[in-house]
C-alpha cells in the first residue's frame, strides 16, 4: 500500500518531520497513560459518578496496554535503525492504529454513544492529517463510524450491554434514536471537516517549503555562475599582464641590445611588480577553486618555511612598529596540505596578529608536533578580542566591535577556517591569550592539522 | 635550421616569443588564429609547434590540437595554458588533450627555451 502522500516534494525535510512526530507521538502517549490511570482512580472515588468494577478494571486493562505498545514503540523506534519514510509512515500508521482501537474499547466502557471521549477522535484525525494522504484518513474515519454506528445500534437494540456514562447526571439517551443519530452525524461531519481543513493546511506548508527549497536553490546556482564569471573575468585580466611581461623579458634578456644599468634596474622592477600581480590573480583564482568546487592541490610543504617567509616579509612593519616577532620552530617532517591555501590562511594570521597589536607589542609564533597532530600557536598581546563575540569571529563577514578604526572586510577568518577545515584541521581561538597583560589582553589562534 | 610554429591570438605574446626563439637560431614561423595555424602547419611542416590554449573561443587551441593528431600530424605541441584552472576543468597531460606539454603564462625568455629543447631533443629520440 502506497501511503506516502503526493504533495510530498522534498523528502529528507517530510523525512525529518514524520521522525519528530513519531517520537512526539511517543512521548504524548506516555501523558495519555498518566492522565488516564489518574482519571480512573478519580472516578472511581468521585461520588455521584462512581464507576462499576469492570468499568475500573477495564480502564486499567486498556491503560496498560497503551503503555505496553507504547514502550515497544519506544524500544523499536525505527528513526535511529532505518532511515526510509516508508516504513516510518506504516510505523505511524500502526500506532494510530493501535491508539484508535485502545481509544474504541475505552469509548465503549464510558457509555459509548453518550461517551465524552468521542472527542479524542478528533485529535487523532487532525495529527494523522498532517502526515498521512486524506484517502487513508477519510477511511478510518470512515471506519470509525461505522463502528460507532454498529456499537450504539447494538446497545440500542440491547444485544450487548450499556456501559454507564461517567457524567455528573443519571440520565442516559442511548435508547434514543434520534439522539444516536444526531451525536453519529455530528461526529462523521466534525472528523470530516477536521480531516479536510488540516490536510488543506499541511499540504499548503509543504508547498510552501519546496518553493523556499527551490527559491535558495535557485540563489545558490546563480551565486555559482556569477563566480564563474568573475573568475573567467580575472583570469582574462592575466593575458596583457602576461603580454607586458613578455615584453619586457624580452628587452631584459638583451635580445633587442644592451642597455644601460639604471633602464635595467626600472625595468626589473616593473617585471616584478607584474609579477606580483599574476602571483595576486593566482591566489584569487585558486581561492575561487576552493570555495567554489572544493578543489585543493596537494603537495608536501613545511609550515615553517611558510611562517619565516610571512615574517621576512613583514620585518619592515614589525620593525616599524617595534614588536617584538619569535618564533619557535619544532618542526620534522612536512605535511600534505595545499600550499596556497595554507599561505593565504598563515598570513591572514599574521598579518593579523601584527595589525591588532600595538607598538612595542609582542608576538609569538610556534610549531610543534604531538601523537601525528601539527600544532601552530600565534599569540599577540594585542587589542584582543571582546569575550562575547568570540563566537561570532570566524563569521563571515563579521568584525569585533572594538576594530572598527582598524580597517578590514571581515572575510579573511572565516576563509582561514575553511581552508583548514578541508583540511581535517581544527582552530581554535582563546582571548586574553597566554602572553597578554591587563590592558593588553592579545588573542591566540591555535591550529591543528593530522601530520600523517 | 628548426622550424617552430607559433599560434597565439596575442601580438604581444607572438612577437615576443618569436624573437627569443629567433635569437636562439631557431626559424619561426606565426598565426594568430586557428584557421591560419592550421595553414601553415599544414604548408610549412614545423617541428614543433606553440599553441595558446585560448583564443576567440576558451576551447579553440584544444580543438585546433585534437584536429591535428586526427589528421596524422604528430608534431610536439607545447600549449600555453592556464585558463583550464580557471574554468575547473583542470587537465594533465592525458590522452584527451593531445599535447606534449603545458606551460603557463607568462613565461620567462629562458624558460621557453628550455622547455622547446627539451621537446625536440625528445621527440627526435622517439623516431
Amino acid at each position: 500500500m502506497k501511503i506516502l502522500p503526493t504533495f510530498v516534494y522534498d523528502y529528507g525535510e517530510y523525512w525529518k518531520s514524520i521522525q519528530r512526530y513519531n517520537t512526539w507521538f511517543i512521548k504524548l502517549r506516555w501523558f495519555a497513560v498518566v492522565g488516564l490511570l489518574v482519571l480512573t482512580i478519580a472516578l472511581r472515588f468521585i461520588q455521584g459518578i462512581q464507576i462499576t468494577k469492570l468499568q475500573y478494571f477495564a480502564f486499567l486493562a486498556v491503560d496498560i496496554f497503551i503503555a505496553l505498545y507504547n514502550f515497544l514503540f519506544y524500544k523499536i523506534n525505527p528513526n535511529e535503525v532505518e532511515q526510509k519514510v516508508q516504513s516510518a509512515l506504516g510505523y505511524s500508521l500502526f500506532q494510530m492504529i493501535l491508539d484508535l482501537i485502545s481509544l474504541s474499547v475505552l469509548i465503549y466502557f464510558t457509555g459509548g454513544i453518550e461517551s465524552p471521549l468521542v472527542l479524542f477522535f478528533i485529535f487523532h484525525m487532525i495529527l494523522g492529517s498532517l502526515l498521512l494522504p486524506a484517502g487513508i484518513m477519510y477511511s478510518m474515519a470512515f471506519v470509525l463510524i461505522s463502528a460507532l454506528s454498529a456499537l450504539s445500534y447494538m446497545e440500542f437494540i440491547g444485544y450487548i450491554p450499556h456501559q454507564k456514562n461517567i457524567y455528573l447526571y443519571t440520565y442516559s439517551f442511548y435508547k434514543d434514536i434520534l439522539f444516536i443519530i444526531t451525536a453519529l452525524l455530528t461526529n462523521a461531519f466534525v472528523l470530516i471537516v477536521s480531516i479536510l481543513l488540516t490536510n488543506k493546511i499541511a499540504v499548503e506548508l509543504y508547498m510552501r517549503e519546496s518553493q523556499l527549497k527551490r527559491a535558495l536553490n535557485d540563489v545558490h546556482s546563480a551565486e555559482e555562475s556569477k563566480q564563474k564569471f568573475i573568475m573567467a573575468v580575472v583570469h582574462e585580466l592575466k593575458s596583457p599582464i602576461a603580454a607586458a611581461s613578455a615584453n619586457l623579458d624580452l628587452i631584459l634578456s638583451n635580445i633587442l641590445g644592451e642597455m644601460n644599468e639604471r633602464i635595467r634596474e626600472k625595468a626589473s622592477r616593473a617585471r616584478f611588480r607584474l609579477s606580483e600581480s599574476t602571483k595576486m590573480i593566482n591566489r584569487i583564482l585558486h581561492v575561487s577553486q576552493f570555495r567554489l568546487l572544493n578543489q585543493l592541490h596537494l603537495e608536501e610543504i613545511r609550515l615553517s618555511g611558510i611562517i619565516s617567509e610571512l615574517l621576512e616579509s613583514s620585518s619592515s612593519l614589525l620593525t616599524k612598529k617595534q614588536i617584538n616577532a619569535k618564533f619557535d620552530d619544532n618542526e620534522n617532517v612536512p605535511i600534505n596540505a595545499d600550499k596556497v591555501l595554507i599561505e593565504i590562511a598563515l598570513s591572514n594570521l599574521i598579518n593579523n596578529a601584527i595589525k591588532y597589536t600595538e607598538d612595542n607589542g609582542k608576538i609569538e609564533i610556534s610549531v610543534n608536533d604531538d601523537n601525528g597532530i601539527r600544532h601552530v600557536s600565534i599569540l599577540d598581546n594585542g587589542i584582543g578580542i571582546p569575550e562575547d563575540e568570540i563566537g561570532r569571529i570566524f563569521e563571515e563577514y563579521y568584525r569585533a566591535t572594538n576594530v572598527k578604526k582598524i580597517e578590514g572586510t571581515g572575510t579573511g577568518l572565516s576563509l582561514v577556517k575553511d581552508i583548514i577545515n578541508i583540511h581535517n584541521g581544527a582552530i581554535k581561538i582563546k582571548s586574553p591569550s597566554q602572553i597578554g597583560t591587563h590592558g593588553r589582553p592579545g588573542t591566540e589562534f591555535l591550529i591543528s592539522l593530522p601530520i600523517k | 635550421m628548426k622550424l617552430i610554429a607559433i599560434i597565439d591570438d596575442d601580438p604581444d605574446i607572438l612577437d615576443a616569443s618569436s624573437l627569443v626563439l629567433k635569437s636562439k637560431g631557431y626559424s619561426v614561423i606565426t598565426a594568430n588564429n586557428p584557421n591560419d595555424g592550421y595553414k601553415i602547419v599544414k604548408e610549412k611542416k614545423p617541428d614543433l609547434i606553440i599553441l595558446d590554449v585560448m583564443m576567440d573561443e576558451p576551447d579553440d587551441g584544444f580543438f585546433l590540437a585534437q584536429k591535428f593528431r586526427k589528421e596524422k600530424i604528430m608534431t610536439p605541441i607545447l600549449m600555453y595554458t592556464s585558463v583550464s584552472k580557471a574554468i575547473g576543468l583542470d587537465f594533465g597531460k592525458s590522452e584527451m588533450v593531445p599535447v606534449d606539454d603545458f606551460v603557463e603564462k607568462p613565461i620567462s625568455p629562458d624558460e621557453l627555451v628550455h622547455k622547446v629543447e627539451n621537446l625536440l631533443h625528445k621527440f627526435e629520440e622517439k623516431r
